[in-house]
């Protein structure tokens, strides 16, 4: 497919780019995509996992990756968080000693302690990004062009992207005010950070959507990113003429053939009505096709992001 | 493969079901399937969701729910058409802040403290927007309702986030517990600003750890904390009590958990690890039920036509030949898609021997109000599985 809205092709060039919505709407693939499409323009790329091992390697067809990132395709870094690996680097990076790290926090009892502290994997796992994000080579300069992060659903991502603020207003100073603040401002920078949220052409998600993405902006005061309708299906040239499966009905052989044609029926007017809901609400929607058949998540990265190669006539915002 | 009278049996039994799985495969429907079944059979039921995402309001018809039980109206029923219960059906949406509130309101021995805690700063973010805190609330919700003695509940359902936080609730008791039970967190309570020691945690001494910590929060954050957390003194025995009453109900074989996942193969390897992790804490599974099956359309006595023919039939009513390749495409997509998702049940069934496993249709259109959820509790709950398509 073709014809990514112009501001969609700016916002997906951004440094820092949020992939989240309702679960099960395909946010990893979406993530995955726009992660392969940046490499393959010969941008260095990183895809962060938050706290779901596995889905991202899964469609991307490579290992798991935890700990430091590494390369899987050319320009491609992979990395999956989860909270215990990001409190360890953490830790080591500001201690320096490995010793010292076990010591204290390979502690059990200190270890117990930790792990009932509220919202400190999300505050490690964060942190992780924000380092990342700013890293620079021995040049001084930016190690990765991108990071792209596929974030929870909803209501976690809600309370990790706002995180940061939090603690930087509850915390008196000290260095874990600070991290915090750096962080609460890469989520808020309205000119390199965006969140996209993913959708399916149906009622729940498009509601859950929305909400959600009122929810970045006003709440966590994120940059609003692409809104991308997955699961979308292809028009035929004889749907305008489904109505007819009322008249099959009445005929015993022709019932399965009604039956499929109904649910399609019904799955097409469904999606309308979603997609007019979507577009009303924004100039930027990407309709992301449903590709039939066994396709596996793989090939669909890899069909997305050809796809998106079109993104190279703009070369970024500005 | 759909046993309507097992799970029928299943839930009869049940004092607390939990439903856990993946994200978007219709948890928050089927919790409210399951609670209006068992309000047909007479039962007192309430709905308990937890899941920081407001769906369950919609879906039951109601404006809106919040922290307070609100009950489903006859009326909402018989609006569209429904039969109403004969049972009493409420539902409840955790509001974690209030929920914090109440819990310190209901259990903190010392009024001038307890007004204190409830300004403190830390104590504020805790209660509103930090992760885990919606996991230790819902534990206490579910005590609060299973023991409850105005307004007995028969069954209490409990709808989960998805799958990585359904077991951070799990583990929430014995977190709660550990952190209370912990020499770590009694000496950030007795440090204080006043930085009394108190000797050695296993192995290493306070000082270096409050200076290991202090390097990254700052000291002075581990002083507020001690504030925070000497704020909650008096309430700690209360606490330890409910985690190890709520432990209880979890490890009770009238609570039955149902993974709720989809015939597809990314949900099913989630359902599958959940179903594991519980199964290695001893937990109830009661069944796996897979929401949104595809329907195979060519169910004996349906059997597919020769292109030709169906051509013929169609244009006899006026359809076009693109018409009738279109309808034999869409009909041979959802026979073969039905065809996988059979085999990966069947794999299911396999690898958990002795688990009944319910398929639900997926449904045009999709469930979003009571009708939607009438149709889920027909499938589920009625022995034949006939096709709704038509």
């Amino acid at each position: 497919m073709s014809g990514l809205p112009i501001e969609a092709k700016k916002l997906m060039q951004r440094r820092f780019q949020v992939v989240t919505g309702k679960g099960g709407v395909g946010r990893t693939l979406i993530a995955a995509s726009l992660a392969s499409t940046l490499a393959k323009l010969g941008k260095k790329t990183l895809l962060l996992e938050v706290n779901a091992p596995n889905h991202c390697a899964r469609v991307l067809g490579t290992e798991a990756i935890m700990g430091d990132p590494q390369l899987v395709s050319e320009n491609l870094y992979l990395c999956s968080m989860n909270p215990e690996d990001a409190l360890r680097e953490y830790a080591l990076m500001i201690l320096k000693f490995p010793a010292l790290y076990r010591l204290v926090f390979e502690n059990p009892l200190v270890k117990y302690f930790l792990r009932s502290v509220p919202s400190l994997g999300e505050v490690t796992m964060l942190g992780k990004a924000w380092f990342h994000a700013t890293e620079v080579n021995d040049g001084g300069q930016a190690k990765y062009d991108h990071v792209i992060i596929d974030a929870p659903a909803t209501g976690h991502a809600l309370t990790f992207l706002s995180v940061a603020r939090v603690v930087e207003k509850t915390v008196p100073r000290g260095p874990m005010r600070t991290e915090a603040g750096k962080m609460a401002a890469l989520i808020e920078d309205q000119k390199n950070s965006c969140a996209h949220v993913v959708f399916t052409p149906e009622e729940m998600p498009v509601t859950e959507g929305l909400e959600l993405s009122k929810k970045l902006q006003r709440d966590v005061g994120m940059k609003l990113g692409v809104y991308f309708m997955n699961k979308v299906r292809l028009a035929d040239n004889a749907d305008h003429e489904l109505s007819l499966v009322e008249k099959m009905k009445g005929f015993e052989e022709l019932r399965p053939y009604a039956a499929a044609g109904f649910a399609r029926k019904s799955n097409l007017e469904n999606q309308n009505t979603q997609l007019k809901r979507l577009f009303l609400q924004s100039e930027n929607v990407v309709k992301v096709l449903e590709l039939r058949s066994v396709e596996t998540d793989a090939h669909r990265v890899s069909k997305l992001s050809s796809d998106w190669l079109e993104l190279s006539a703009f070369g970024g915002e500005q | 493969m759909i046993n309507a009278a097992a799970l029928q049996e299943t839930v009869h039994r049940a004092k607390v079901i939990i439903c856990v799985g993946p994200g978007g495969v219709g948890k928050t429907s089927c919790s409210a399937a399951i609670g209006i079944h068992a309000a047909r059979q007479g039962r007192r039921v309430a709905v308990l969701t937890i899941d920081p995402a407001r769906r369950l309001a919609n879906a039951l018809g109601l404006p809106s729910i919040g922290n307070e039980e609100k009950d489903i109206p006859r009326s909402a029923f018989e609006k569209v058409g429904l039969e109403p219960p004969k049972g009493r059906i409420s539902a409840m949406m955790l509001d974690i802040k209030t929920a914090w509130d109440r819990v310190v309101q209901n259990y903190h021995p010392n009024p001038t403290e307890r007004d204190r805690l409830l300004n403190n700063k830390f104590y504020r973010s805790l209660s509103t927007s930090l992760a885990g805190s919606q996991e230790y609330m819902a534990m206490e919700k579910l005590y609060e309702l299973v023991h409850r003695e105005q307004d007995p509940l028969d069954l209490v359902v409990l709808d989960t986030p998805p799958a990585a936080s359904a077991v951070d609730f799990l583990d929430a008791p014995s977190k709660m517990l550990g952190a209370l039970d912990n020499d770590a967190t009694r000496w950030v309570l007795s440090s204080s600003s006043s930085s009394r020691r108190i000797g050695r945690l296993v192995g290493i001494s306070t000082s270096l750890f409050s200076r290991t910590i202090g390097k990254f929060t700052g000291t002075e954050v581990l002083e507020e904390l001690s504030v925070m957390l000497q704020g909650f003194s008096g309430m700690y025995e209360g606490f330890r009590e409910r985690a190890r009453a709520v432990s209880e109900i979890l490890g009770d074989p009238r609570t039955i958990f149902l993974v709720v996942s989809a015939p597809k193969a990314g949900p099913l390897r989630d359902a599958e690890q959940f179903a594991r992790n519980l199964r290695s804490r001893q937990l109830t599974i009661g069944a796996f039920l897979l929401n949104r099956a595809t329907y195979d359309p060519f169910t004996n006595p349906h059997s597919e036509l020769d292109s030709d023919e169906l051509s013929e039939k169609l244009q006899a009513l006026g359809g076009s030949s693109a018409l009738a390749s279109l309808l034999e495409r869409e009909a041979k997509f959802r026979q073969s898609q039905a065809a996988r998702e059979n085999e990966l049940v069947q794999k299911l069934s396999r690898s958990f021997s002795g688990l009944q496993t319910s398929l639900v249709p997926e449904f045009p259109g999709d469930i979003h109000d009571l009708i939607g959820l009438n149709l889920i509790e027909n499938k589920l709950f009625s022995s034949s599985w006939n096709s709704n398509l038509s």
